[in-house]
């Protein structure tokens, strides 16, 4: 079991399917119960392959085996700085949706949770194939629970958010396969190793750089491809929305990382700019937009948008700085952003709106959630001695390297994603408390039990990110050696 | 030619004769069939295609290709069998419960697939256009009758009557261009044709030739242009029969295609690329677009159906890039034809399963609610439209990785992006089933009781397509095996 703990980690949400199957209709909380397990073990998987992984800037825990004869394509996985950090926390969220969600459903929970476990799968699958085939095979089945969890537990437009949500999906991802198809018949191979400093031509690499962009900045969402996601995010249910903005947004810019840039370095220096000014556009335009949502879930989605942005502009900034804030980001982000649909959703459960203009004053009915509502805004507006902070720094600091102007502008962009949030929680916390918030009951057990592991890790990677640093360090400087290889012009 | 060799030809022709011989003997018994004879009909043509199966998986094992002048024996053609075999054995399972409920009779009804069959399997077994036209002209005639079996049904009719016209210019073409190749070559054999001299002394000749029965094939694969015939009659036709019509068919349509473009690909005058790009293109195009806008089921698998022919005429587009063939591209070509009627005709058996007599059932929201009546049901339903859209881990999605990867390999790039666009449109109507099935509700729901076979059917397909899907390395080898010894 030890010596293919990721394929482990990825198939092991898959047994929790079997209990699913097989408890009788309408024992539900034997179903969650069976769920809750099913989803520990991944978890307990990940953690131990997060102490056991070295750091060493090569893949680790690789496993290959061959898989379509005559076409070289293998079932080859491993894990890197990057990887792993987003396979953790993937592997955290699940057991959590599952508990947040532990009342709601009833009567068709069972299909809730079997597409959540597939879900999960499919995630920790997209983090860890090493093979361009195994990648697009995980990277579209997940399509499938998703647009059943948004089409079959969502609001009221859900079935227009769900095939929203496949269609954007699928346009960028089969243009996507045709670049890995033209890849194999340059390259001759599906292996993401052999194919890093595969000498291209620069017109080629244009094009097939153009072609995995799309996929993954339509996944990111970067703007102007960032459409889907409001309408996802507010359609989706809680759990659904959890994970989309706390995984699924970083398959996009783990795609940039792991693929896009590295595969294509000459297309990628030369799209750099223009990525960088779309992430400017997407933090600016996300934090505005945000303002003016009178919908909680809405104005979340927004921000993520923002902070997507922020993620992109470290990474293309190709500084070490910016880019080890850019992965530290995408971890953070799930946390927080993972934490604040989760606190929505709760509060949503007790009055089934989430129109910030219902709200006010729930400070005092709700001392314990108004507690952690406000730590996890602090971090997702970046304040000092919680993760957002150290993210958000290193970006700012990496990109202000490559180019003053776009930091300078993301800057203020991160100033109007504060003032977004403060606003909302003044809103929704303070003044006075209207009448029919007044009864509102404050967190259970349960629901605290959900937050707490989240605000933990804010406050660890806050005040000592150097766990998780000292494990990327070594894949950030590998990145970059990467991306620095231009083959019209040899090693710069 | 030497002198027939009856002991070889019976021996290497048997999943051919049996075929032939099930149905006679069917034939035969038709006129005594009442309720236990019916069950003893079906058994017997699923025995004779069971055993034409056995037969011809031990042609293909024997492995040396041989030709007799007017049939061939080679790996390419017993692989061809396969799946048509596959196809008629589904089909015939999917009828069992079907043809009782439309008053079909059975006894005719197995024969002529049968017959249909054996006529798909000569065309792949043509060592002569000739004989290509007879295959096509048995398999046509069974097939033109069979679509209007459903008695008192004026769609049915119409549907014969639709398909017995366009067919028959269909072939009218056919044997046009059959005349040309003889007037170019000097015969029709394909083994003569292959020999052609480069340049051909006549490349107008030969030029006809070859569009006119492009023409005729095309028909016969409803690829666009020549399409505009299948919706009709693919909605007005039984069920199990357009199940059958969708695969079978247009399985023996690409064999005679593929046959065609073994012998005269060569022929540098031919415009392979530009012509079949085009109509890969457009059919891929068209049926995906139109398809879009469908209400009932059947019209829709049927446009499906189009779509998917532009697909594999990709894999064709692809095999015959520069005038020279690529081997495992027509390999990829037999994958999709086969994972098509897998997923095709499990797509079917649903239909089937939700239809009842009367009340046809046949629009998008008769399927609304499904999932809650029979979860199952549904749940094969979605995997058969995702598998049809080409999601992983499917074996639509497999076939269709094969093909773009070959055309990638052709250099037909533009192409390839719009196959893959193509599919992404296929996604917006494949889902429409899906939302009604699984995200709404309905008020009263009365399914009739559902047979055995056709839940094994189901289940079949089911489980096919996704160990296929996720291990299909065996079948895809086993495929471009087939292509390796290609005999004229």
């Amino acid at each position: 079991m030890i010596s293919n703990l990721l394929t482990w980690t990825i198939f092991s949400p898959l047994l929790g399917l079997i209990p699913l199957a097989l408890i009788p209709r309408g024992r539900e909380s034997a179903m969650r119960m069976a769920a809750v397990i099913a989803s520990l073990v991944p978890l307990a998987l990940s953690c131990a392959l997060f102490a056991r992984f070295r750091g060493t800037g090569e893949f680790e825990f690789q496993e290959i085996v061959p898989w379509l004869q005559g076409f070289k394509v293998d079932y080859r996985l491993g894990v890197d700085g990057f990887s792993v950090p987003l396979i953790v926390l993937t592997a955290l969220l699940v057991p959590l949706v599952i508990l947040q969600s532990w009342k709601d459903y009833s009567g068709k929970i069972r299909g809730f949770l079997g597409f959540l476990l597939v879900l999960e799968t499919g995630l920790i699958g997209v983090f860890s194939s090493l093979d361009l085939f195994l990648f697009y095979v995980f990277w579209e089945a997940m399509l499938v629970p998703m647009y059943f969890l948004i089409g079959g537990w969502g609001g009221e437009r859900r079935i227009y958010a769900a095939i929203k949500f496949v269609l954007f999906t699928m346009v960028g991802s089969l243009l996507m396969l045709a670049a890995i198809l033209y890849l194999y018949s340059a390259g001759g191979s599906f292996n993401l190793t052999d194919l890093y400093g595969l000498n291209l031509p620069v017109k080629a690499q244009m094009f097939l750089f153009a072609a995995f962009a799309l996929a993954f900045a339509i996944k990111v969402p970067l703007f102007p491809f960032h459409t889907w996601l409001p309408d996802a995010h507010v359609e989706a249910p809680t759990g659904g929305s959890v994970l989309l903005a706390g995984v699924l947004l970083k398959m996009g810019t783990y795609g940039f990382v792991r693929f896009a840039m590295p595969l294509f370095p000459t297309a990628s220096a030369a799209f750099a700019p223009v990525i960088a000014v779309l992430a400017v556009i997407g933090v600016i335009y996300g934090s505005l937009v945000a303002m003016v949502q009178p919908d909680l879930k809405k104005l979340v989605a927004y921000t993520s948008v923002a902070h997507l942005g922020f993620v992109m502009l470290g990474l293309v900034s190709l500084t070490p700085q910016g880019v080890m804030g850019a992965s530290l980001q995408m971890v953070n982000h799930g946390l927080s952003t993972g934490a604040l649909f989760l606190l929505v959703g709760m509060i949503y459960d007790r009055r089934h709106t989430r129109e910030i203009a219902a709200f006010g004053g729930l400070a005092a009915p709700m001392p314990l959630y108004t507690v952690l509502f406000l730590i996890v805004t602090l971090s997702s507006i970046a304040l000092p001695a919680t993760n957002g902070f150290v993210g958000e720094f290193l970006i700012l600091l990496g990109s202000y390297k490559s180019n003053p102007v776009t930091a300078a502008l993301a800057t203020t962009g991160g100033v109007f994603g504060a003032a977004v949030m403060l606003w909302m929680v003044k809103k929704v916390f303070f003044g006075p408390v209207t009448e029919e918030n007044k009864a509102l009951a404050d967190l259970s057990v349960r629901e605290v039990a959900v937050m707490v592991p989240l605000v933990v890790l804010i406050f660890w990677i806050g005040v000592g990110p150097g766990f998780l640093t000292k494990k990327m360090e070594k894949s950030v400087t590998k990145f970059i050696e990467r991306t620095q290889w231009h083959p019209s012009i040899g090693q710069r | 030619m030497a002198s027939v060799d009856w002991t070889t030809l019976t021996a290497l022709a048997a999943p051919i004769l049996i075929l032939l011989g099930a149905g006679l003997l069917i034939l035969l018994l038709a006129p005594l069939a009442r309720k236990a004879f019916s069950v003893l009909i079906l058994i017997l043509s699923a025995l004779a295609i069971g055993c034409a199966l056995l037969a011809a998986w031990g042609g293909w094992l024997s492995g040396a290709p041989l030709s007799l002048g007017l049939l061939l024996f080679d790996r390419l053609a017993y692989g061809f069998d396969f799946v048509l075999l596959l196809a008629a054995l589904l089909t015939v399972f999917l009828s069992k419960d079907y043809l009782p409920e439309e008053n079909i009779r059975d006894g005719e009804y197995y024969a002529l697939v049968l017959f249909a069959t054996a006529g798909g399997m000569i065309i792949a077994h043509a060592a002569d256009l000739i004989v290509l036209f007879l295959g096509l002209e048995i398999a046509s005639l069974s097939a033109y009758v069979l679509c209007g079996m459903k008695r008192n049904v004026v769609k049915s009719y119409e549907a014969s009557l639709k398909y017995f016209i366009m067919g028959s210019i269909a072939s009218g073409f056919l044997v046009y261009g059959i005349a040309m190749a003889y007037g170019a070559a000097g015969s029709t054999s394909f083994a003569k044709l292959q020999q052609l001299s480069i340049p051909p002394a006549e490349p107008v000749l030969i030029l006809l030739a070859v569009a006119l029965i492009l023409i005729g094939i095309g028909f016969k694969i409803a690829a666009v242009p020549f399409h505009l015939w299948s919706p009709d009659v693919y909605e007005g036709a039984p069920t199990s029969v357009t199940a059958f019509m969708a695969t079978a068919i247009k399985t023996a349509g690409f064999a005679a295609l593929i046959r065609v473009a073994l012998a005269v690909g060569h022929i540098p005058q031919i415009p392979w690329t530009a012509v079949l790009w085009t109509l890969a293109a457009l059919t891929m195009t068209v049926g995906n677009l139109v398809a879009l806008r469908q209400h009932n089921i059947k019209r829709l698998l049927a446009y499906s159906s189009i779509a998917h022919a532009g697909y594999a005429l990709v894999g064709v587009t692809a095999a015959l890039q520069k005038n020279t063939l690529a081997e495992s591209t027509i390999a990829s070509v037999l994958f999709y034809l086969f994972a098509y009627s897998l997923m095709t005709i499990g797509a079917f058996a649903v239909v089937i399963a939700i239809g009842r007599r009367g009340d046809q059932a046949e629009e998008l929201t008769d399927y609304a609610g499904l999932s809650e009546k029979h979860p199952f049901l549904a749940a094969a339903m979605a995997l058969f439209l995702f598998s049809l859209t080409g999601m992983p881990p499917t074996i639509g999605f497999v076939g269709k990785f094969y093909l773009f990867s070959g055309a990638m390999e052709a250099g037909l790039y533009g192409l390839v992006v719009v196959g893959v666009l193509n599919s992404a449109v296929s996604a917006y109507y494949y889902l429409g089933p899906i939302v009604k099935m699984y995200f709404q509700k309905r008020k009263e729901y009365a399914l009739p009781p559902l047979s055995y076979t056709l839940l094994a059917t189901i289940f079949l397909c089911v489980f096919v397509i996704l160990y296929l899907g996720i291990f299909p390395s065996n079948v895809f080898l086993m495929a471009r095996e087939s292509v390796r010894q290609i005999v004229f």
